[in-house]
């Protein structure tokens, strides 16, 4: 199937939903929505590999959450980063960069 | 702490099963009921959108299993699981248990005992000083095999051998214990003065022996030990 999502490289969901929550805290369905949108479609999240991934980000202590109303009042759990959360996106963020250029590299001899 | 509160958090989906597993509801719910409106705006039925969302993202259940099974919690509810089902099965058939529990005792048993020899015999060191030096010297023949050593050959060993820092000499003798009411014969050993303290044994009452008392017609010393 052409237009299927992609599936994401392994062990990226944790740094791009940490991204997610570092521009606002959000709740599960909003962290979907706007990984699709930033991703232009490419990536389409399964709910199931969501909140495995939100379970295990708050038990690192990554992420924090509470009980708030959505835009639309409705109760929505919401998922906020915490400082360690702020800590680990930044050093994952550098060391993709110095993979995916070194990957890059590797890619582009002749 | 991420460790402890890994474990806090497991031990909460443990004990408060019934409000985990609700908050947990209502965030699927949530997220399912969201999906769905956003496709109800755009002319959906309710009934087609929520169908579309299970497609697009999987169905919930399954959600909520992964989500059950990913913490380390999971492995403890399966093992309580895994030792009620166990337990109702024995209570099942108990001639099976019996043999069962029998074959495991007589097991355990005779292995306890063979390893409290294996350990006495084998493995805990002699309780004397420098236990692993300790070696048991003997003559052979080529006939008879190993044999007593005679004291003279003794002598010449203990001042021309440079191996051993020391050499005692130990040899069977009896003893006949008179005046009390019923004669006795009593084991015992005769050995070289420096026995003792080579062992770094000393006597709890009275003298270890003196190296002037190996020379042969000086009056004979005993030592008593607690098996008389």
């Amino acid at each position: 199937m052409a237009d299927k999502p992609s599936d994401l490289v392994q062990g990226t969901l944790d740094m791009l939903i940490l991204k997610t929550l570092a521009l606002e805290p959000m709740h599960g369905y909003g962290i979907a929505v706007r990984l699709e949108q930033m991703s232009k479609g490419v990536f389409r999240l399964n709910a199931g590999s969501l909140f495995v991934a939100l379970q295990r980000l708050q038990r690192a202590g990554l992420t924090k959450s509470e009980w708030k109303a959505t835009e639309n009042s409705r109760r929505a759990k919401y998922y906020v980063l915490t400082e360690q959360g702020r800590r680990r996106l930044n050093s994952e963020t550098r060391e993709w960069g110095r993979q995916v250029a070194a990957i890059a590299r590797i890619l582009e001899a002749s | 702490m991420s460790l402890l509160r890994s474990i806090a958090a497991g031990l909460q989906s443990l004990f408060r099963k019934e409000q985990v597993s609700s908050e947990l509801d209502e965030e699927l719910d949530g997220f399912l009921e969201m999906a769905a409106e956003e496709k109800m705006k755009r002319g959906m039925s309710r009934k087609d959108a929520l169908r579309a969302v299970r497609l697009e993202r999987g169905s919930l259940e399954v959600t909520k299993e992964s989500l059950r099974s990913a913490g380390w919690e999971s492995s403890v509810e399966t093992l309580w699981h895994d030792v009620r089902f166990s337990a109702r099965m024995m209570r099942k058939s108990p001639g099976f248990t019996t043999v069962v529990v029998i074959t495991l005792a007589l097991g355990i048993g005779a292995n306890t005992a063979i390893f409290s020899v294996i350990n006495s015999v084998l493995l805990r060191p002699l309780p004397y000083r420098e236990s692993s030096r300790l070696i048991v010297l003997n003559e052979t023949t080529p006939k008879v095999g190993d044999v007593s050593v005679s004291y003279q050959n003794f002598l010449d060993w203990r001042t021309a051998s440079h191996t051993f820092s020391q050499m005692v000499a130990v040899a069977s003798v009896d003893f006949n214990l008179a005046g009390v009411t019923q004669p006795e014969n009593i084991s015992g050993d005769a050995v070289s003065p420096n026995f003792l303290s080579m062992m770094g044994v000393r006597p709890i009452l009275g003298r270890d022996f003196d190296a002037s008392e190996e020379k042969a017609g000086t009056a004979p010393v005993v030592l008593l030990s607690y098996a008389l």
